[in-house]
C-alpha cells in the first residue's frame, strides 16, 4: 500500500466532513423573514427561564441545525428554541417527619421475627394485652391440719351462717302473717257469700274465689309447717354439734378454737300459747274440711253424673246393635253374593263384637268420708314435730368467738406440734397457660384457717387466654409441696378492673395427707366424735376469694385482645351468634339499649376505622352531629350510594331460591348437605325443596313452644317434652361445636407420608416368606379400603354372610302352644343368636327358617333351610345407595337407614278348600312366620379438647399407644368426650348411683332378682346410636342424670348406668369396653362374685346377661375393664371372655392405668339421680293412643297393609291377650315359666283354633317405632282367608317415664 | 340474581430479596356481595425452593359470589411472609388487586411493598430480622390516605384466576 502523508488526509477530511463551528453565529442567518431578530422578552411576555447550556456548545448546535437546514429549530430572537427548565426547585411530597401529624390508621409497628406467628396462640398484632389478678383471701373449709374440734368447729360454722340466713329472712313471721291475711279474707268472702242477693254469675265468681283462697292457705299451711320445721331441725343440729365441742374440750383439756354457742331463751306466757295452739288446730282443721268438700266430695259428684250419662248411652248402643244383628242375619245371604259389599263388611263384623260385656261403664266407687278425728290427730302431731309447743321457751342461738385459746406452752405435746406445723408457710403460684407468672409473698395461716394474700399484680399477655391457674404450696426445708390448684375462669372482655369485685372460687383436693400428731390430715379416715361406728375422710377444700379482670390504661381502654369469645358451655345455651354479632364480639353484649350502646361507644372511643367496629360506626356519628337522631342513619355506610345501583332490591334477593339453595347448602344444614347439582336457572327450582326443611325449623319451633297438651293426641307427657327440648339443645349446640372445629386439620391429615421401610418392616416383610400359605386360624383380612371418590351409584353392596342358626325354636303341634315358643324368643331377645336359652322341645315339628336382609327398602332372603339348626352358609348383597350420590365419609356417617336381619319361619299350609270340585288338585299355601329379627346402624370417634390435666391427658396418650402397640384390635380406651365436647378421663364416668327405689323395694340388694329387675330397667331406656343423633360427628358419652334426662343412648351410656346401679348395690363390677356381634366396639358390663372366678356379662342395652363358661356371648372379644379407680387393660393372649381371668390385681393378665397408690379421681357424676314417678294418667292415655293408631285406625294401619283381604277383629281375642300381656312384664322380670302355663289356660278359652301371636316389648320412643315393629312380624301377610286378628297393648310404667311397651299381635283362625 | 364464579390459583413469587415464602390471602368485597360457598381467606403452604429465583405455591382459590349490585367489587389482598433458617417468620410484603371484571382467564401479576421503618427498626431488620407491619392491614385495600407511609418496593405475586359471570347482562351490566 502506497504511504499518505497526515497532510494529505486531513485535506480529505476537509472536503467530506462537516465540522460545526464554536463561533457564534450571524443573527440574520438564523431569522427567518425579517432579517431582524424580535426579542420576546423585551416586548413584554413571559417567555420563562431557559435552562442554562454552554454558549460554546450552543454555537456548535446552532451551527449544526443551520447547515442542516433546519430555520424553523429558531425562535424569533434568534436563538434556538429552548423550553423551560422542567426540574422544580422544591419537592412535590412534602417529607413527613413529625410523629403527632400521623395518621393512626396507616401506624406501623415493628413485629419481631418469630416463630410461632401463624399458630393461632399468639394474638394477632399488637400484644398490648394485659390482665389483672387479685388473689384476696383462702379459706379453708377443711384443712390437713385442724384438730377434731375444728372440724366440728367449721361444720357449726356453715350451719350457723345457714341459721342465719334463714332468721334474717324470717319465713316464719312471713308466713304467719300471710295466713292470717289469707284466713281473714276468706271469711270475709264467706260472710258476704249469698245466695239470695246475688246474681247467678257473681256468686259462681265468689265461689271460685273462696276455692281458690282456700287452697291458697292450704298452701302457705304446708309452707309454714315446712318453713318452722327447717328451723326447728337447723337448731337441733347446730345445738348437737356444739354438745360433740363441748365434749371434745373437755376430754383433751384445752381449747383449739375461740367458738361458743350462746342460747337465749325467752319465757312465754303458758295460758296464751294454748290458747293460740288450740285455735290453729281448729283453723287447720275446719280448712281441711274445706277442701275435701271441695275437691273430693264435689269431683265424686261429677263422676257420678257422668257415669249416669254413659250408662244410659251403653244402653241404647246395645239395642241398636241388636237390630243391626238381626237385620245382617237376616240379609248375609245376598252379602255373600254381592261382591260389593264386601267393603262394609269387616266394619259389621267389628261392631257386633262390640255388644259384649266388655264397654260397659263402671261405677265410681264412693270415696271415703272426712274423719273428723283423724285429721284433727294428724294436724297436732304434725304442729307437735314442727312447731314450738304451748309453754316451751323461745329460744334463739347465737355463736360467738369468746373462749380463750389454751397457749402453745399448756398443751400436750401432739397438739403443741400440730400448732407448729401450722406455723410453716403457704404461697400461691399463679400459673397462665401452665407457666409461672407470679408468686405470692409466703404467708402462716391463722388460728381459723385463712391465708390472706391480699396481693394484686397485672400479666401482660401475648398468647390467647386458655388456662389461668392458682396453685397453693406450702413450704417445706428443701422443697415446696403442692397442696391444692385451683382453675379460675378467664373473665369475658366486658370485666375489667374498674367493674370487677372479688367473688369466691371452691376447691377441693384429694390429695392424701396424714400426720401423727393432732391434725386429721386430708382424705385419710379418722373418728370424729370418740363414739362414732366408722371413721369419716374429709378432702381438703375451701374457698379462694379473688377476681381476675382486664386491666385498664390511662385512657380507661380496656386491654383486653379483640375477638376475645370466652369459651361457652353449650348446654347453657352457647350463643353462635356471637362470632357474627359485631356488638356481640367487641364485648357490648348487655348493652341492649341503643341508648346506653351510644354512651357506651362514646366512653370506649372505639377505633372508626377498624373493620370490627363497622357496625358501630352510625352511633360514632350520632354523637358527632350531637342531635336527636342517630339511629336513623344505620343504613349509612361508605357505599353510599348502593340502593340506586343496585341490581334488585333485598326483598326481591332475599327470596331467590337458588341463592337460599347454595348458602344451605354451604351452611351443610343437613337436608342440603352435598347435594351436587343446583339448578342453573331461578324457575328450575320449586318450592317443594325447602319443605322438609322448613318443617324441621318449625317443629324445632313448635317444641320450643310447646304446650304439654295437644300433641300426638297427648302422646307426649311433660317429662317427654322437656326431654325432646334438652336432646333437641344439646344436639345444636354439638353440631355447632363440631361443625366450627371440622376446619381444624393437623398435618397428618394434610401431608400424607408413607412410612420408609426400616429393618423392622423388612423383618417382617421376611417373616411372611416362611408363614404357612393355609393357616388352621385364618385371620381376616380386611377388604382393600376404596377411596369415595371413585364410587358411583350401584357400586356399593352391603354384603351379608349368613352362616347359620342353632337352636331355632320349633313349632309345636298343639296350637295354643304355638304361642309359648313365639313368646320365649322375643323375650328372651330380639336377636338371632338368642335361641340357645331354649331348652330342646322333643315334642316339637320341624321349622323351616330362613332369613331376610332388608335395607332401604329393599328386601333379599336366603333360601329355606330345613331344621332348627340349619346352615345357609349364603351371602346376601344388598344395593346401597348414599343420599345424594356423595359417598364421602362424613355423608356416610349420616345414613340413618337400618339393616334389619329377619328370621323367618316358612310354612306351608294346606289351603284346599273343602267344597272345591276338582279333589285331585292340592292347594297349598305359603306362610312366613316372623321369629325375631336385629337391627344394625353404623359407628366412628373423633378426638377432643380437655379439661383434664395434661399430664394425665400425656399419660392416657402413652398407655393407649402402648396398647395398641401390643394388641391393635383390642378396644380401649382412656379418655371420652362427653356432652360438652370434651374429652375427660372415663373413670370419671363411674360412681355408685341408687337406682330407684320402687325397683328394688323389698328384694334383698344383693339377689338375682334385684339385678335383673335393674338391668331390665336400664335396658328399657331408648337405644339411639350417637352417630344418628351426632350425625357424622362422633360418639359421645353422657352422665347417668344426662342419661336419664335425655332418655336416649347408646351401648356406653346403658352400659354406665346399669353399672353404677350394680355398684351400689354392693357388687364387684366393671365396664367391659370391648368387641361384640353385631355392635362392633361396644360397652358391656361384668360382674364377679368375691373369688373372681365367677362372672357374669351384661348387655346392658338389651338387659340380656351370659354367665361363665356361655360360648355364645356376643362378646367377642374384651378390651379393658373399667372402674371407678382404673383402667386394666387386657394383655392376656386371648380375648374371648370364655378363655379369660378376670382378676385385675394379675399383673401378667392386666395392665393397670394408675398406680396402685393412686387415689380415683372425682366422679362427674351427680351423687345421686332423681326418678321422677311416671305418670299414671299418661301412661293409660298412651295405652289408648297405640291402640287407636293401630286399631281404630286400622283402616289405615293393618288394614292398609293388606288392601286385598278383609280385616276382621277378634274382640274375646283381645281382651284375652290383654290379661296375658299384662302378665307378660311380669314374667320377665321373675322369669319364671309359670306365666306361659298359665297363659295356655288362657288361650284355651279361645276354643279350638289355630293360634299364631306375637308379643313384643320395646321400649317406648314413638308410636311409630311400634307401630313398624308390628309391621316387621308380617302378620297381615297371613291369606287364609278365615284369619282373625287380636291385639291388645300393656304398658308397664316404670320410674323416670321409662316405659315397657308390650304390643301382643295374634292370628286366629278358627279351625272348626 | 348475578353471580361472580372466581377460580384460579396462587400461583407462586419471585423477585424477593429470597424465596422462603408464604402467602396469606384473603377476599375482600363490598356488602351488596354475598358470598356462596368457598373460603375467602387463608394461607399458603411455605415453599422453600432450592436454586429457584421464585417460590411456588399453587394455591387453589375457589369461590362463589352473589351479587345484588356492582359496587365492592371482590378484591384479592395479600400478605407475603418469609420463613427463616429458624423458622421464625417475618412480612415481606402486602399487595392488593382487583378481581378481574371480565370473564375468562387472566394471568395477574401483584406487586408488593412493605412499610419502611425506623432507622433503629431498618437496623434491627438487617441484624435480628422482622418488620415494621401495618397496624391496620385493611389499609392495604381500604382507600385511605396512605401518602404518608414510607415504603419499599418488594417482589410479585403471580396469579392465575378464572372468572365466569352470570347473569349480568340480565341487569343490563356488558360483559
Amino acid at each position: 500500500a502506497e504511504y499518505r502523508g497526515y497532510n494529505h488526509q486531513l485535506e480529505q477530511e476537509s472536503t467530506k466532513y462537516f465540522i460545526p463551528s464554536s463561533l457564534p453565529l450571524e443573527v440574520a442567518n438564523k431569522v427567518e423573514e425579517h432579517g431582524q431578530p424580535r426579542y420576546l422578552e423585551d416586548e413584554g411576555f413571559y417567555v420563562g427561564e431557559k435552562p442554562v447550556v454552554l454558549q460554546q456548545n450552543k454555537n456548535i448546535l446552532e451551527s449544526r441545525l443551520l447547515k442542516h437546514g433546519g430555520s424553523d429549530w429558531f425562535g424569533p430572537d434568534g436563538q434556538v428554541d429552548l423550553l423551560p427548565n422542567p426540574v422544580t426547585e422544591a419537592p412535590t411530597k412534602p417529607w413527613v417527619d413529625s410523629v403527632d401529624e400521623l395518621d393512626p390508621c396507616i401506624e406501623t409497628t415493628y413485629v419481631k421475627a418469630r416463630g410461632t406467628a401463624v399458630e393461632d396462640k399468639y394474638f394477632p398484632g399488637s400484644d398490648e394485652n394485659e390482665l389483672q389478678i387479685d388473689i384476696g383471701t383462702i379459706i379453708f373449709q377443711h384443712h390437713p391440719l385442724m384438730s377434731r374440734e375444728h372440724v366440728l368447729v367449721s361444720d357449726i360454722t356453715k350451719m350457723y351462717d345457714e341459721y342465719r340466713i334463714i332468721r334474717h329472712k324470717n319465713y316464719i313471721t312471713f308466713y304467719t302473717d300471710k295466713l292470717a291475711a289469707l284466713r281473714n279474707a276468706a271469711a270475709t268472702l264467706k260472710e258476704t257469700l249469698d245466695e239470695t242477693t246475688m246474681t247467678e254469675d257473681a256468686f259462681s265468681a265468689q265461689r271460685t274465689h273462696i276455692n281458690d283462697f282456700t287452697a291458697e292457705i292450704r298452701r302457705t299451711t304446708q309452707q309454714l309447717a315446712s318453713a318452722e320445721s327447717a328451723e326447728r331441725d337447723m337448731m337441733r343440729r347446730i345445738i348437737e354439734v356444739w354438745g360433740d365441742i363441748k365434749s371434745i374440750r373437755e376430754k383433751q383439756g384445752y381449747n383449739n378454737t375461740s367458738v361458743k354457742l350462746v342460747v337465749k331463751r325467752e319465757e312465754v306466757n303458758y295460758q296464751q300459747d294454748v290458747h293460740h295452739w288450740e285455735l290453729e288446730v281448729e283453723n287447720q282443721v275446719s280448712e281441711r274440711k274445706e277442701e275435701y268438700d271441695v275437691t273430693i266430695a264435689i269431683a265424686h259428684q261429677e263422676e257420678v253424673r257422668k257415669y249416669q250419662v254413659q250408662l244410659q248411652e251403653w244402653k241404647q248402643n246395645r239395642l241398636k246393635l241388636k237390630r243391626i244383628r238381626k237385620k245382617m242375619q237376616r240379609g248375609s245371604q245376598e252379602n255373600l253374593l254381592d261382591p260389593n259389599s264386601e267393603v262394609g263388611f269387616p266394619v259389621e263384623e267389628e261392631e257386633l263384637n262390640i255388644a259384649g260385656n266388655i264397654d260397659k261403664p263402671q261405677k265410681p266407687d264412693k270415696p271415703a268420708p272426712f274423719d273428723k278425728d283423724a285429721v284433727r290427730n294428724d294436724v297436732m302431731n304434725q304442729l307437735l314435730a314442727n312447731r314450738r309447743n304451748p309453754g316451751e321457751a323461745k329460744i334463739s342461738l347465737e355463736l360467738t368467738h369468746t373462749v380463750n385459746i389454751t397457749p402453745i406452752s399448756s398443751v400436750p405435746a401432739l397438739e403443741s406440734s400440730r400448732r407448729r406445723a401450722m406455723q410453716k408457710s403457704t404461697m400461691s403460684r399463679v400459673l397462665f397457660n401452665g407457666r409461672e407468672v407470679f408468686l405470692t409473698d409466703p404467708k402462716t395461716l391463722t388460728s381459723d384457717f385463712k391465708l390472706n394474700f391480699g396481693s394484686i399484680f397485672r400479666v401482660r399477655i401475648a398468647q390467647w387466654p386458655e388456662s389461668l391457674k392458682v396453685e397453693l404450696l406450702s413450704s417445706g426445708l428443701v422443697t415446696r409441696t403442692l397442696i391444692s390448684s385451683i382453675f379460675l375462669t378467664i373473665p369475658p372482655t366486658t370485666v375489667h378492673s374498674g367493674n370487677v369485685r372479688l367473688g369466691p372460687t371452691e376447691f377441693l383436693s384429694t390429695r392424701v395427707e396424714s400426720f401423727n400428731h393432732e391434725g386429721v390430715g386430708s382424705n385419710t379416715p379418722f373418728t370424729l366424735r370418740p363414739n362414732d361406728a366408722s371413721p369419716t375422710s374429709i378432702n381438703t377444700k375451701g374457698v379462694i376469694i379473688s377476681s381476675v379482670s382486664w386491666s385498664l390504661d390511662q385512657d380507661g381502654r380496656v386491654l383486653a385482645p379483640k375477638g376475645f369469645v370466652e369459651r361457652d358451655d353449650p348446654i347453657s345455651g352457647g350463643n353462635p351468634l356471637k362470632i357474627n354479632d359485631p356488638v356481640i364480639a367487641i364485648g357490648a353484649e348487655g348493652l341492649q339499649d341503643p341508648e346506653s350502646l351510644t354512651k357506651w361507644v362514646k366512653e370506649s372511643r372505639l377505633d372508626p376505622n377498624d373493620p370490627e367496629n363497622a357496625a358501630l360506626v352510625p352511633f360514632m356519628q350520632g354523637i358527632k352531629d350531637g342531635e336527636g337522631f342517630p339511629f336513623a342513619q344505620d343504613y349509612f355506610r361508605l357505599e353510599q350510594l348502593q340502593e340506586e345501583f343496585n341490581f334488585l332490591t333485598d326483598e326481591e334477593f332475599s327470596h331467590l331460591n337458588r341463592l337460599r339453595l347454595l348458602q344451605l347448602r354451604d351452611k351443610e344444614v343437613a337436608e342440603f348437605r352435598n347435594i351436587s347439582m343446583i339448578p342453573c336457572n331461578e324457575h328450575e327450582i320449586t318450592e317443594s325443596a325447602f319443605t322438609t326443611y322448613e318443617r324441621r325449623l318449625k317443629e324445632k319451633d313448635s317444641l320450643q313452644s310447646i304446650d304439654t297438651k295437644g300433641l300426638e293426641g297427648g302422646a307426649l307427657s311433660a317429662h317427654r317434652v322437656e326431654v325432646l327440648r334438652f336432646r333437641q339443645k344439646v344436639k345444636d349446640a354439638v353440631l355447632h361445636r363440631f361443625y366450627t372445629s371440622r376446619h381444624h386439620h393437623t398435618l397428618q391429615d394434610m401431608v400424607h407420608e408413607e412410612q420408609i421401610p426400616d429393618i423392622g418392616t423388612l423383618g417382617s416383610s421376611m417373616a411372611k416368606i416362611v408363614e404357612p400359605r393355609r393357616p388352621l386360624k385364618p385371620i381376616r383380612k380386611t377388604r382393600k379400603k376404596a377411596t369415595s371418590q371413585n364410587l358411583n351409584e350401584g357400586s356399593v353392596k352391603i354384603l351379608i354372610n349368613v352362616v347359620r342358626g342353632y337352636n331355632i325354636p320349633t313349632r309345636q303341634s298343639a296350637h295354643a302352644h304355638q304361642q309359648n315358643r313365639r313368646g320365649a324368643v322375643q323375650i328372651s331377645s330380639s336377636s338371632l343368636m338368642a335361641g340357645q336359652t331354649l331348652e330342646p322341645n322333643s315334642k316339637s315339628f320341624l321349622v323351616s327358617p330362613f332369613v331376610a336382609a332388608s335395607f332401604q327398602d329393599t328386601v333379599v332372603t336366603t333360601s329355606v333351610a330345613q331344621g332348627p339348626n340349619p346352615s345357609w352358609n349364603e351371602e346376601l348383597q344388598l344395593p346401597f345407595s348414599a343420599p345424594n350420590n356423595d359417598y364421602s365419609s362424613s355423608n356416610l356417617q349420616k345414613v340413618d337407614d337400618v339393616l334389619f336381619i329377619h328370621l323367618f319361619d316358612r310354612v306351608t299350609e294346606d289351603a284346599t278348600p273343602t267344597d272345591t270340585e276338582d279333589p285331585t288338585t292340592i292347594v297349598t299355601r305359603l306362610q312366613n312366620y316372623w321369629l325375631g329379627s336385629f337391627k344394625l346402624p353404623f359407628s366412628t370417634v373423633l378426638s377432643f379438647e380437655s379439661q383434664e390435666d395434661t399430664e394425665l391427658l400425656a399419660k392416657c396418650a402413652v398407655f393407649m399407644a402402648d396398647c395398641n402397640k401390643r394388641y391393635p384390635t383390642r378396644n380401649v380406651k382412656t379418655t371420652v368426650i362427653d356432652i360438652k365436647g370434651e374429652s375427660v378421663l372415663i373413670t370419671r364416668f363411674i360412681r355408685a348411683l341408687p337406682p330407684p327405689p320402687e325397683l328394688i323395694e323389698g328384694l334383698n340388694p344383693g339377689s338375682k332378682e334385684a339385678t335383673e329387675k335393674l338391668a331390665r330397667f336400664v335396658s328399657l331406656i331408648p337405644f339411639v346410636s350417637d352417630n344418628v343423633t351426632y350425625a357424622g360427628i362422633c360418639d359421645l358419652w353422657s352422665t347417668c342424670d344426662q342419661f336419664m334426662q335425655m332418655l336416649c343412648g347408646d351401648e356406653e351410656e346403658h352400659a354406665i348406668l346399669l353399672l353404677n346401679f350394680f355398684l351400689h348395690l354392693g357388687k364387684q363390677a366393671y365396664l367391659v369396653l370391648g368387641a361384640a356381634v353385631p355392635e362392633g366396639n361396644t360397652a358391656y358390663v361384668l360382674t364377679l362374685d368375691q373369688t373372681a372366678r365367677d362372672y357374669t356379662i351384661w348387655n346392658a342395652s338389651t338387659g340380656q346377661q351370659y354367665f361363665k363358661g356361655d360360648p355364645h356371648t356376643p362378646l367377642q372379644s374384651v378390651g379393658a375393664l373399667v372402674n371407678d379407680k382404673n383402667i386394666w387393660f387386657n394383655v392376656q393372649r386371648q380375648a374371648m371372655p370364655i378363655r379369660m381371668h378376670f382378676d385385675v390385681t394379675r399383673p401378667a393378665d392386666w395392665k393397670p392405668f394408675f398406680g396402685a397408690t393412686a387415689t380415683p379421681l372425682p366422679s362427674i357424676q351427680p351423687e345421686s339421680i332423681y326418678f321422677p314417678p311416671t305418670d299414671q294418667s299418661y301412661v293409660s292415655n298412651l295405652v289408648d293412643v297405640i291402640e287407636r293408631t293401630l286399631k281404630d285406625k286400622c283402616k289405615d294401619r293393618i288394614v292398609s297393609w293388606r288392601p286385598r283381604h278383609i280385616t276382621r277383629w277378634n274382640r274375646s281375642g283381645n281382651s284375652i291377650l290383654r290379661q296375658i300381656a299384662k302378665g307378660l312384664e311380669e314374667s320377665i322380670t321373675k322369669n319364671d315359666g309359670r306365666a306361659s302355663e298359665h297363659n295356655t289356660q288362657i288361650l284355651s278359652q279361645l276354643g279350638d283354633v289355630r293360634f299364631t301371636g306375637y308379643p313384643m316389648d320395646q321400649p317406648f320412643t314413638n308410636v311409630e317405632s311400634i307401630v313398624s315393629a308390628v309391621r316387621s312380624t308380617e302378620v297381615h301377610k297371613i291369606q287364609d282367608p278365615d284369619v282373625e286378628f287380636s291385639m291388645a297393648v300393656h304398658i308397664h310404667a316404670y320410674p323416670s317415664s321409662v316405659l315397657a311397651v308390650w304390643v301382643y299381635v295374634a292370628a286366629i283362625v278358627n279351625t272348626r | 340474581m348475578a353471580e361472580v364464579h372466581v377460580i384460579g390459583q396462587l400461583v407462586g413469587a419471585s423477585e424477593f430479596p429470597s424465596h422462603s415464602l408464604f402467602c396469606k390471602w384473603g377476599l375482600h368485597a363490598g356488602g351488596a356481595w354475598k358470598l356462596i360457598a368457598g373460603v375467602k381467606e387463608g394461607q399458603t403452604h411455605v415453599d422453600n425452593p432450592e436454586n429457584e429465583q421464585a417460590a411456588y405455591w399453587s394455591h387453589p382459590i375457589d369461590v362463589h359470589y352473589a351479587t345484588k349490585g356492582l359496587q365492592g367489587w371482590p378484591r384479592l389482598h395479600l400478605q407475603v411472609w418469609y420463613q427463616d433458617i429458624h423458622g421464625r417468620n417475618e412480612l415481606y410484603g402486602y399487595g392488593f388487586v382487583h378481581v378481574p371484571s371480565s370473564p375468562g382467564c387472566h394471568t395477574i401479576e401483584c406487586v408488593t411493598w412493605k412499610p419502611n421503618g425506623t432507622f433503629q427498626e431498618e437496623l434491627m431488620q438487617y441484624f435480628v430480622g422482622g418488620c415494621p407491619q401495618l397496624k391496620n392491614p385493611d389499609l392495604v385495600y381500604a382507600g385511605a390516605d396512605r401518602y404518608k407511609l414510607h415504603t419499599t418496593a418488594m417482589g410479585k405475586v403471580q396469579i392465575r384466576l378464572n372468572v365466569i359471570l352470570r347473569n349480568f347482562d340480565k341487569y343490563g351490566v356488558e360483559c
